[in-house]
């Protein structure tokens, strides 16, 4: 199998950022229509979501990094 | 070396002044026309003539303190200069941009020569070719210029919204003040900085590590990526907290409440004008209720965390102490004491109420 153990992390990553832009879209949609509490409560799970996204990838270049490892570490020996 | 160190802060002035040239080229046409000096004695003398705006004022300060910065390059000068500048006009794209680059080579320049100037106590560094560092100083300037004009969007998006709300709407005092007011702007803006500061800094982190992908490094970071500052609770702490504040805060609030009534004829005398004039007169009394509800809760949290969440010698001694000036006051006034507990705790869950349904409506909940 092909698949790298990253993919699975960029994934999530990818996912939790799409539902943060549509949060923060349904926010102003909210905003529109003077919801102000709403729209801010929207805005802020689309920030829980952008956050959460970046903390992913944060993981995942941790995971790139080690699973990489190998041949810098090959490199430098060299 | 040393060359190299007034080099660079040769450079940093030559930022500096690139950034704020119109400010500076201000403050020395006005110096020179005697016009900022009649401006300084009416910043001083507060005393604001009816043409003086705020933005106005915040122009001549901004000015100043660019002259200022480029007198001594400090970058917390520079930041404060720039928002006092946002501040007093709307920030033109092409400026801000310019600002944030001005920003991050400031920075730039001062970690580099900290480290060139101290290059014995550099006790760790990362190994790379200069390609790298230039890669991953684009990307750093890229997201953060980027991140800004994606926060400034979002904040007119959302302003130019708040300000079509319906007059009528018991949500219009709350958006007038976060889009006309200069502190709700600066509260709102704070907030989505600090926000994004956060997250553009494991962005930035997550980036190097994809550039130059370091496994140890990778592997120490994720084996202590585990944070010990979890808060210890003893148990049953928010049932007691909960408690001995149904118990506790309706007496203290009666109590605050009618010292309130006693002060509030003075207070409202000195801020008389400013309360009239302001377009939020009906909403501060609830702002007010909201406030005092909220110094009452953080007056009783700390006294439960004094208590450390038991029963220890201290809150006997206190419910001891309070019970025996209850019952003095009870006995040499002529008051029944089951009608004044009824309606010291009738007056607080009922205040409570209203200031909840109040506050739903102010911030738009319900309708």
């Amino acid at each position: 199998m092909g698949i790298k153990k990253w993919y699975v992390y960029m994934l999530f990553a990818v996912a939790s950022f799409i539902l943060s832009v549509i949060f923060m879209l349904w926010s102003v949609y909210y905003m529109s229509n003077a919801m102000v509490g709403t729209s801010f409560l929207t805005a802020l799970a689309g920030f829980a979501f952008l956050a959460s996204s970046i903390q992913a990838l944060k993981i995942t270049a941790y995971v790139y990094s080690v699973e990489s490892g190998a041949t810098t570490d090959e490199r430098k020996e060299s | 070396m040393k060359n190299l160190i007034i080099l660079l802060k040769i450079v940093k002035r030559l930022i500096i002044l690139v950034v704020f040239s119109t400010l500076i080229i201000e403050v020395f046409a006005s110096a020179l026309t005697g016009r900022l000096l009649n401006s300084l004695m009416r910043v001083f003398s507060l005393h604001l003539v009816g043409g003086d705006t705020l933005g106005n004022l915040l122009m001549i300060v901004a000015s100043i303190l660019a002259l200022v910065t480029l007198i001594t390059p400090s970058y917390w000068l520079y930041v404060i200069t720039s928002v006092a500048t946002f501040l007093a006009r709307t920030p033109d794209t092409i400026w801000l941009s310019l600002v944030i680059l001005g920003l991050v080579s400031l920075l730039v320049i001062d970690t580099y020569s900290t480290c060139v100037s101290r290059k014995k106590n550099v006790k760790a560094s990362v190994k790379g070719s200069r390609v790298y560092y230039l890669v991953i100083f684009t990307v750093f300037a890229v997201t953060v210029v980027l991140i800004t004009h994606l926060i400034t969007l979002y904040l007119n998006l959302f302003t130019s919204f708040m300000t079509s709300v319906p007059a009528t709407s018991p949500v219009r005092a709350f958006s007038l003040f976060l889009s006309d007011n200069p502190i709700g702007r600066v509260l709102l803006i704070l907030v989505a900085v600090s926000v994004f500061v956060k997250l553009s800094l494991n962005l930035i982190d997550a980036v190097t590590y994809f550039v130059i992908p370091s496994s140890t490094l990778a592997k120490s970071e994720l084996s202590t990526s585990v944070k010990y500052d979890v808060e210890i609770k003893y148990p049953f702490y928010t049932l007691m907290s909960l408690i001995f504040t149904l118990y506790m805060a309706p007496p203290l609030y009666y109590l605050l409440n009618y010292l309130t009534v006693r002060v509030l004829p003075w207070s409202s005398s000195f801020l008389g004008d400013f309360m009239r004039s302001s377009p939020y007169t009906t909403y501060l009394p609830t702002l007010a209720e909201i406030l005092f509800f909220l110094v009452l809760w953080g007056l009783l949290s700390y006294v439960t965390r004094f208590f450390r969440g038991h029963i220890n010698n201290k809150l006997v001694a206190v419910f001891v102490f309070l019970v025996v000036l209850f019952l003095i006051v009870t006995q040499f006034s002529s008051l029944d004491m089951n009608e004044f507990l009824s309606v010291v705790y009738f007056k607080y869950y009922k205040d409570f109420l209203v200031v909840g349904e109040l506050l739903l409506q102010i911030t738009g909940f319900v309708p």
